[in-house]
């Protein structure tokens, strides 16, 4: 096998050789090169979990195949849980882990890769040409302001973009084929001998998930509120109705700092046309009664829908209502902690 | 608008419907259809929406016996555009549209004609973006005079049908220029050689593409611009610069009038007098990126699920048939006669409101109180709500 494949399992190539390989999933549950795997699956998870995805196994070709054959098992790991969070997480991990062996990559290998996930590209020297389509659909999603159809060169439809760059585009699609591609159905008879190791993954996630919790919204500041935000609450304790779109706005975001179901009802309580049913139905809705959990819309879409209101100074540094949010948060902090020290200066 | 007003509208409109040729839009059974009838809250808008055909026959039909006095159709496919939730119709993508309307593009207007033909500059502008920035070939842009105060453009290419909202919102970005980084466009570079230093400042060539060229164009052409007006009122205009005195504004002149000058200009090169600033030149470009951009309504094209008006169908504001066009049809087109349908026949009227109005190239200064006019006109200012129908 190439062993470069090792790096990108999550190809076709790749995939496609592991079952050609005639190793069944199952028979790696035994064995010396099975338990190697399934070590290897486990920690791969886990350092998903904590952020990174180390790849480091040289020129030797065994440990090449532990690579490979780790992936499988990762996800199935990864499905036994389930966790939607998880997989983003896991996926995220995943991609990344991905780009940092595609910037060294030669054009003509990204090319060949780019092509696996319909990403068309023609390469000129060492640049990369792609059809506006295939750019917007992941350009779209960053923030900075580089990635801007409008600050490329548009040519012929095609806008024009660096190695690099290109790895970080193929980055974002593999992040979406992982992720879509989660969960995978585990029969339960290879969730129960996969369950010995199912533990420590678990505890891993579900400390990060504390860590989550208790690092970003502790409690509710609504001091560090985005002024948009802040507007709508003065308005509903004035007495006025909100706009759907608003409501949605508002309801998602309280809910996404931690807020309560009956906490966020509380706030509702003063409108003008409160219904004390409906309104535990919708915010129900919006906190995932339906299996959908919603996220706050971005500033874009707030702005779109007239509800982006008084910007402020850190409103410029971010396009989330939830990331001037955490920045605030951050900040307000920072001069707690900086006010405490001095005041115990001598 | 009373009673017998909407019946007499209504009954001309059945007339067009008869006879006229509607044309539905591609894959028009896997669209939404929505509607507005001449019912008793009319002129009050109360949208049908979640409607849908399953033959050319039944939808022909439907219109031709309903007579709606406003027709739509989704710009979006859906597996059950009939299905009365957004979640229930299965969205599978749409056509991108662009709407560009006099209010929106805060057009100053004198006259209605005025108007259509400032919305219709402004529709060419951003053709002219799709077709050679975006490549797209004329036959997957349809242009459509709307029938109020300008016109839609539909692009029905497969690879745009696709787009999600942040994508089309990224195409609008595009067009507009508003978040365009000057830094892209404006580049000052000190360098050195065996004469000491010197900054340049360079912005794209006129041959680049995209908005490079664009903006380089538009400046040449203010300079040609100013360098053929009368000295008073070249220096005038140039004096409107922050920073320009008589002596700079003379210095640009100077330029402006210098063919050398210009073709430097034109390859990109903004260093060739030294005594014009640079905070000129930047302030050109902006003034540049400013004009230049095609400006349509955003969210219109952000909306993946927004309804759109029927092309071949009548609007019910106006009275105007909602046109089709080609590119060569747009250029000549007058929409104040080609998209007239109605005749000459004398109607009587009470005029609710005096106005003053062009159609069919006369013009009509309309006092109130009861008159006769051609029907075309009797219906326009009928459906616009300043005139009743008096037999």
């Amino acid at each position: 096998m190439d062993i470069a494949y090792a790096y990108y399992p999550f190809t076709l190539r790749a995939s496609d050789y592991v079952k050609r390989s005639g190793r069944s999933i199952e028979s790696l549950l035994d064995g010396e090169f099975g338990k190697a795997v399934v070590r290897r699956a486990k920690e791969r998870v886990i350092q998903a979990i904590k952020g990174e995805i180390k790849k480091a196994f040289g020129a030797d070709d065994i440990l090449a195949q532990v690579e490979l054959f780790s992936y499988p098992f990762a996800r199935i790991f990864v499905s036994c849980i389930g966790n939607y969070y998880l997989i983003r997480r896991y996926a995220l991990a995943e991609a990344k882990a991905a780009y940092v062996h595609m910037r060294g990559e030669e054009p003509r290998f990204l090319e060949k890769l780019g092509r696996e996930f319909n990403v068309q590209c023609a390469l000129e020297r060492r640049d990369f040409r792609i059809h506006f389509a295939d750019y917007l659909k992941f350009a779209s999603g960053m923030h900075d302001p580089k990635w801007k159809l409008v600050n490329r060169c548009l040519e012929d439809g095609c806008v024009l973009v660096t190695k690099e760059e290109f790895a970080r585009l193929l980055q974002e699609t593999i992040r979406d084929r992982i992720q879509s591609s989660l969960p995978l159905d585990v029969s339960p008879s290879l969730k129960k001998a996969l369950s010995p190791h199912m533990a420590e993954i678990s505890e891993h996630f579900e400390e990060m998930r504390a860590e989550f919790r208790s690092d970003e919204f502790e409690e509710v500041d609504s001091e560090c509120f985005p002024p948009c935000i802040r507007h709508m609450l003065a308005l509903i304790q004035a007495g006025q109705n909100l706009p759907h779109s608003a409501r949605f706005a508002l309801t998602s975001f309280l809910a996404n700092i931690g807020m309560s179901a009956e906490e966020i009802i509380d706030v509702y309580r003063a409108s003008a046309d409160f219904d004390e049913e409906k309104t535990e139905y919708q915010v129900k809705h919006i906190m995932g009664s339906s299996g959908t959990v919603y996220t706050a819309p971005s500033c874009a879409t707030m702005a779109t829908y007239g509800n982006c209101f008084g910007k402020e100074q850190i409103c410029e540094w971010v396009s989330h209502p939830l990331s001037f949010y955490r920045k605030k948060l951050y900040y307000s902090g920072e001069e707690d902690r900086s006010s405490a020290e001095s005041s115990n200066a001598p | 608008m009373n009673e017998r007003t909407k019946e007499f509208i209504q009954d001309r409109f059945r007339e067009y419907y008869q006879s006229a040729s509607i044309r539905l839009p591609p894959r028009f059974e896997q669209r939404e259809w929505g509607f507005i009838f001449f019912d008793e809250s009319y002129p009050d808008i109360v949208m049908r929406r979640h409607k849908s055909f399953m033959t050319a026959w039944e939808a022909i039909d439907y219109i031709r016996s309903m007579v709606p006095a406003h027709a739509f159709h989704s710009a979006a496919y859906y597996m059950y555009p009939g299905a009365p939730t957004m979640k229930e119709k299965g969205w599978r993508g749409a056509d991108l549209i662009f709407d560009l309307d006099a209010d929106h593009l805060q057009i100053k207007w004198t006259t209605y004609g005025d108007m259509l033909q400032r919305t219709k500059e402004e529709t060419l502008k951003l053709i002219d973006f799709l077709r050679a920035d975006f490549a797209l070939a004329e036959d997957d842009i349809e242009i459509v005079f709307s029938g109020g105060r300008g016109y839609h453009i539909h692009v029905r290419e497969p690879r745009m049908i696709e787009l999600e909202s942040p994508e089309r919102r990224e195409i609008v970005d595009y067009l507009t220029g508003l978040t365009l980084e000057m830094d892209r466009i404006f580049g000052e570079k000190i360098v050195g050689g065996d004469f000491g230093h010197a900054k340049v400042v360079r912005i794209p060539s006129q041959e680049s593409k995209g908005w490079g060229g664009r903006i380089n164009s538009w400046i040449v052409s203010f300079l040609l611009d100013v360098g053929r007006k009368d000295e008073d009122e070249a220096i005038k205009i140039l004096k409107s610069f922050e920073g320009i005195g008589d002596e700079r504004a003379l210095e640009i002149l100077k330029m402006a009038k210098n063919k050398s000058h210009l073709a430097s200009v034109r390859k990109g090169n903004l260093s060739a007098s030294r005594r014009i600033p640079v905070s000129f030149w930047r302030e050109l470009v902006k003034r540049a990126i400013a004009d230049v951009g095609a400006k349509p309504d955003e969210p219109v094209t952000a909306d993946v699920k927004r309804l759109i008006r029927l092309p071949t169908s009548l609007h019910g504001g106006s009275g105007f048939r909602v046109t089709p066009l080609t590119l060569g049809e747009l250029e000549t087109f007058d929409p104040l006669s080609d998209a007239i349908v109605f005749g000459d026949d004398m109607i009587r009227v009470n005029v609710t409101k005096a106005s003053d109005v062009e159609i069919k190239d006369e013009r009509h200064v309309i006092k109130k109180g009861k008159q006769d006019l051609p029907e075309h006109l009797a219906i326009f200012l009928m459906c616009r709500g300043m005139a009743e129908y008096e037999p």
